[in-house]
């Protein structure tokens, strides 16, 4: 007894100071408050809380005894709870930033393997948060999506809740060897749960998934490897590793590396082969979490280790960059103009946001690199609505070929509607949230890459073909009558699929939080909380001033539209 | 977040009536304009929620639709009213996006903002009222005349949601902005064309109705983007000013973003070539189409006037360049729309002619105003012709313009509605067009104007004289016209098209829309342009009532040979570039990819076979040194040792 507690008053004699320790607030660039709450709550361990909890609850989901074959509510319970928990958490943190406010929220660090230079550093920045608060609706959808779930349900979402964890890890880790290592450890998770779960040819996609993923990891791994050689540093962390300047030959090669641990993953033409299977045959929960959370960490790391902190190297490789996005996208609606299978169909127009994506970050200007950031989170939203939808639609009607699954619109109005909401999302239609940031990423890569901007424009056309394809056959189309009788979206369904599209309208019609005479109010806005560290991170690739207007041209505006020339 | 504010200031105004009131009745429309302004785009927003929440009768939502449309006309009238005597527009913003995306470099770029802004003058409200006009036609129409569609709550929503992208487009004074409402005005068309589900036909109208008109959206996209690449505004205030006097942006830049704004209004006008997103649509809902044609030209012209000074500043290229693509286009719809005997397809060519000419009036700076009253006076004019032709299909049961006839006799009020609806749309042009006497552009002009007479008046002759002949299982004697609502609504649109018509005529209403000076055509000149639409309607009379079959067989074996070309076009297109380029992308998806695939597989599997392996020393010592070699030549002193 006297152990027990000695232990906990050990425990708590460590847990005191972080108890006490308010929310280091960074550097503020200028102290403007306008968020009515921020700041108030201090909690010095809640990165630590979201990283974690999700993993101690797989190890209770893991060792809880097995019930009757079939009966797998309880883990389903306890992994939409955890999430429930971990967005409850990511909310407290989100509505504790501030209009101006740069630098790190909610910092931990511990020394891990000093020998090493390993410290366990967490913080979360305005990037790292609209990437925790993706991660937190996702989860939920997820597991909502896997309503069905019977066979090994255990298995099932304890691997659910550990990928999780682990997207949130790369994106909360502040020390390069840790990011690593949550990098990889998102890896296991979703390759087992597409070798157990991903369809009747799942080991194939399993090994594929692996291959790309271990490639990624691999070319990951050498980055930071060299990175930290070429610094001399005994440090991983990142704003250490940051301040390197290498060589531009070997500041290339990392690029290079970097950019193949994004592109495998996020993914990018020619490497996109994984998501169009896992997306295609997996069942719902998995596409979910898959096309919406885990593929954007690739081009979370783009924006992070690549723009945000190889600035010659990033601009360097902003051509090809911008050359593989509109590439990609084109490709992507050309292949999906091509099928006759509504999944691969609505895989391949999941892979246009991650394309849009990846034309923002090769942009390099602020507001290109704003909108991509952005689009991390809508196209995350987009793409999980788009796959999912096409996956419970074709898995409800019973049939996954357009001729079959046709003429949906009247007998399933519910999955209809979603998967209408889901092509228009991935266009980037008003006001859903992909319209704001892919508007922001197109009027950011003009300046710089108007060729690529113009090329992936092109490609949203085609794209309006190929989902006006989809929508021609699936939704407004005649009914086969050969076709099986389909069943409209259940209850879980159309929460899994409202909340992804409750994401999309909430950020698309109010990017800047709701206002009560000016003041924000509940949510300040994710637009303006991903800006607070983009405006720092973007300023490297602001650039010089134009000459300014001569005094003698000054020509007043038109009052009225008069052009002087005329044909 | 601004509704409260909203709220505060339609207390104090209703109060301040009230106390005036009091003292006897003294109304400042003024004092309406801190809510009637956001009303006009607040109203469909209540409006489509209200619908999509909590009706479900066919009744109960054409009802809230009609009012919330009758919501947004007073609350445009009365700015109207308010601001009657003030050329000046009326401006008020509330932010969407402010940020500050950097702190160093131009500062043109160092933040970014999107506004919700309203800016209402004269042109903007003569717009609002034509679209609220044609919108409210279109709803009276649909609630009678079509009461067995499908999906009626769907229809209704549908349309208030064009309602709210319309009203957002006209008033916006953000580029952005106006790229958000005219995208959403883009979607509800295309659900409302694609209205009627579990047809092939409404498949492939919505596949229509949404790729081609895309085009269109995505060129805006791109031009807004290249004006904000250069100038880092999206207000057209600001954005106008800065066209001259910022350094360091060329013509090219300027040309290119004038010519994909242009491409945006000539795609969305529906003008030749880009017609087939209205006229392969005709098989939708009447009201759908009736309402997309008259609704989007206006939508048009207001860009294109927006986009005007762009044009202007971008040299001779890009107004020379739209000239010519409008000229052709006068020409070409209605010369298209004689080809064919499908009712609603002629009506929409003939017209879609009628929309060129009046855009290509308004690129002319001595015309602009004038023109665009034309082409609120065609839009409205297109609208009633389409409601009345749907009418009198319906009665006699046919599309085809051969077998219908006796309309004048049998329907007067609906063969009137066509009658005055031919005739604002023959004249729709000739204001702006009695302007240009002496530029090249009389050619086009005057060709357009007398097709597009032509065009149209065949349809009217076609349809409201001659014999209604008995066909099977219809008995001409039964037919008469509808009910009074529906031809009321078409008479309505169609008078409202002539009012506009007229008015082109009036320097008074041009100066009422934009103070200045106005050019006005001679008296003289303008009776000899007259005679082109004039003789025009001639032609077409003549031949339709004195060769009726004659004429219109021609017609219809000139539109056969017509389609057959176009199943050929359509067949070459897929043979030599639809079904290559999917079979490429087959092989690559299907063999290219997974054959690389399989290929570094068997490589890595082989290098484990090979490890497992004593090796001959001296080529693996050999292959290693390659290796090595290459490795250090990368990592060399001027990498690694930076």
């Amino acid at each position: 007894m006297s152990l027990v507690a000695s232990g906990v008053g050990l425990a708590l004699a460590h847990l005191a100071p972080w108890l006490t320790a308010a929310p280091q607030a960074s550097p503020v660039a200028s102290p403007t408050p306008s968020t009515f709450g921020a700041n108030v709550i201090g909690f010095s361990f809640l990165l630590s809380l979201i990283v974690w909890a999700p993993v101690l609850m797989a190890v209770v989901t893991a060792i809880l005894p097995q019930p009757r074959t079939g009966q797998t509510r309880a883990y389903l319970g306890i992994a939409f709870w955890t999430n429930a928990g971990v967005v409850a958490l990511t909310i407290i943190g989100y509505t504790q930033f501030q209009n101006y406010t740069s630098g790190l929220l909610f910092e931990e660090r511990l020394p891990w393997l000093p020998s090493l230079g390993v410290t366990y550093h967490l913080g979360v920045d305005g990037i790292g948060i609209a990437l925790l608060l993706l991660n937190g609706l996702v989860g939920i959808a997820a597991v909502l999506a896997s309503w069905d779930v019977r066979e090994r349900g255990r298995t099932y979402f304890a691997l659910l809740l550990v990928t999780q964890a682990a997207f949130s890890g790369v994106v909360v880790a502040r020390d390069l060897f840790v990011l690593l290592l949550f990098w990889a450890a998102a890896t296991v998770p979703v390759v087992l749960l597409v070798a157990g779960w991903g369809g009747a040819r799942r080991r194939a996609l399993a090994t594929r998934l692996l291959a790309y993923w271990g490639v990624g990891t691999a070319a990951l791994l050498a980055a930071v490897l060299l990175l930290y050689t070429a610094a001399g540093s005994t440090d991983f962390d990142l704003d250490t590793l940051g301040k390197v300047v290498p060589s531009s030959r070997l500041g290339t090669i990392i690029g290079v590396l970097i950019a193949l641990a994004a592109i495998t993953r996020l993914p990018l033409v020619p490497f996109h082969t994984w998501a169009r299977d896992v997306l295609a045959e997996a069942p719902a929960g998995i596409v979910v979490l898959v096309a919406g959370a885990t593929s954007r960490l690739g081009g979370y790391v783009l924006v992070r280790l690549l723009a945000g902190i190889e600035h010659d190297i990033s601009r360097t490789l902003a051509p090809y960059l911008g050359a593989l996005a509109a590439v990609t996208v084109i490709y992507a609606v050309l292949a999906a103009l091509s099928t006759t299978d509504v999944r691969r169909l609505a895989a391949y127009l999941a892979l246009v946001p991650g394309g849009l994506t990846v034309l923002g970050v090769a942009g390099l200007t602020p507001l290109s690199l704003d909108g991509a950031v952005l689009l991390l989170f809508a196209g995350g939203l987009a793409s999980a609505l788009i796959a999912g939808s096409a996956a419970t639609l074709s898995e409800r009607a019973q049939a996954r070929s357009l001729g079959l699954a046709a003429g949906l619109a009247g007998r399933m109005p519910k999955l209809s509607w979603l998967l209408l909401v889901g092509c228009f999302a991935v266009l980037g239609l008003p006001f859903l949230a992909t319209f704001s940031s892919g508007l922001m990423v197109f009027l950011g890569t003009f300046r710089t890459q108007p060729a690529a901007a113009f090329a992936v424009a092109a490609g949203l056309v085609l794209a309006a073909a190929a989902t006006a394809r989809l929508m021609h056959r699936v939704v407004f189309g005649a009914p086969n009558p050969d076709a099986p009788a389909p069943v409209d979206g259940s209850l879980a369904d159309s929460w899994y699929l409202g909340i992804l599209v409750g994401g999309l309208l909430w950020v698309g019609l109010l990017p800047s939080g709701p206002k009560l005479f000016g003041i924000t109010i509940l949510d300040p806005g994710l637009v303006n909380v991903v800006n607070t560290t983009t405006a720092d991170l973007a300023s490297a690739y602001a650039t010089s001033p134009s000459p300014s207007p001569s005094p003698s041209s000054t020509a007043s505006p038109p009052a009225s539209p008069t052009p002087s020339p005329t044909p | 977040m601004s509704l409260l504010a909203t709220g505060i200031a339609l207390a104090a105004s209703a109060a301040s009536t009230a106390s005036a009131a009091a003292q006897g009745f003294k109304f400042d429309p003024a004092s309406t304009l801190p809510w009637a302004v956001p009303a006009i785009v607040g109203a469909p927003v209540l409006g489509y929620v209200l619908i999509l929440g909590s009706v479900r009768t066919r009744r109960a939502a054409a009802n809230v639709a009609f009012l919330t449309l009758l919501v947004q006309l007073v609350a445009t009238l009365l700015v109207a009213w308010a601001r009657f005597r003030q050329p000046s527009p009326y401006q008020a913003s509330y932010q969407w996006i402010n940020i500050p995306v950097a702190f160093t470099g131009d500062q043109r770029f160092q933040g970014f903002g999107i506004d919700l802004s309203f800016q209402l003058d004269h042109v903007a409200l003569a717009a609002l009222v034509a679209v609220l006009v044609t919108l409210l036609c279109c709803a009276a129409w649909h609630r009678v005349a079509a009461r067995g569609e499908q999906g009626p709550v769907r229809f209704q929503v549908n349309a208030v949601l064009l309602a709210l992208g319309a009203a957002g487009v006209l008033v916006s004074g953000d580029a952005a902005e106006l790229l958000a409402f005219w995208l959403l005005a883009g979607l509800a068309t295309y659900l409302l064309l694609g209205h009627r589900w579990g047809t092939e036909g409404a498949g492939q109208r919505s596949r229509i109705a949404l790729a081609v008109p895309f085009v269109g959206d995505v060129a805006l996209l791109c031009g807004v983007g290249l004006l904000y690449s250069r100038f880092g505004s999206l207000t057209w205030n600001n954005l106008y000013p800065a066209l001259t006097t910022t350094l360091g942006v060329g013509q090219k830049s300027l040309t290119a973003a004038a010519l994909l704004l242009f491409a945006a209004v000539a795609v969305r006008a529906c003008i030749w070539p880009f017609t087939a997103w209205l006229s392969g649509t005709v098989d939708a809902p009447a009201a759908s189409v009736a309402m997309a044609a008259g609704v989007w030209p206006v939508l048009a012209g207001s860009l294109l006037l927006r986009t005007l000074p762009i044009v202007g500043a971008a040299g001779i290229q890009a107004p020379r360049g739209a000239a010519y693509v409008l000229g052709l286009a006068a020409v070409a719809g209605p010369a298209l729309a004689l080809v064919g005997v499908e009712l609603r397809r002629s009506v929409l060519l003939a017209t879609s002619g009628a929309v060129a000419l009046t855009l290509l009036g308004m690129i002319y700076p001595a015309s602009t105003l004038v023109a665009f009253t034309g082409l609120l006076a065609v839009a409205l004019a297109r609208t009633g012709a389409l409601l009345a032709a749907t009418t009198a299909a319906a009665a006699m049961r046919t599309v085809d313009i051969r077998a219908m006839g006796g309309a004048w006799s049998r329907m007067p009020r609906t063969a009137a509605a066509l009658l005055l609806a031919s005739v604002a749309v023959a004249l729709g042009g000739l204001s702006g067009a009695a302007l240009r006497p002496r530029s090249l552009a009389w050619i086009a002009l005057g060709a357009g104007l007398a097709l597009v007479s032509l065009a149209i008046f065949r349809v009217y002759f076609a349809v409201a004289h001659g014999e209604l002949r008995r066909r099977r299982a219809f008995e001409p004697t039964r037919v008469r016209d509808a009910a009074n609502v529906v031809t009321g609504a078409a008479v309505a649109a169609s008078v409202m098209g002539l009012l506009g018509a007229a008015l082109s005529f009036f320097t008074g209403w041009v100066g009422f829309l934009a103070a200045g000076r106005h050019d006005v055509a001679a008296v003289g000149t303008l009776v000899l342009w007259t005679l082109l639409p004039l003789a025009g309607a001639a032609i077409a009379g003549a031949v339709v009532l004195r060769q009726r079959d004659a004429g219109l067989e021609l017609g219809a074996r000139l539109g056969e040979r017509l389609g057959a070309i176009w199943d050929l076009a359509g067949s070459a297109f897929d043979g030599l570039l639809s079904r290559p380029g999917q079979r490429a992308v087959d092989v690559v998806e299907d063999v290219g990819l997974p054959a690389v695939e399989q290929g570094v597989g068997r490589a890595l599997a082989g290098s484990g076979w090979l490890a497992g392996r004593r090796l001959p020393w001296v080529p693996a010592v050999l292959g290693a040194a390659i290796v090595l070699a290459v490795a250090f030549g990368l990592l060399s002193s001027q990498g690694l040792g930076r």
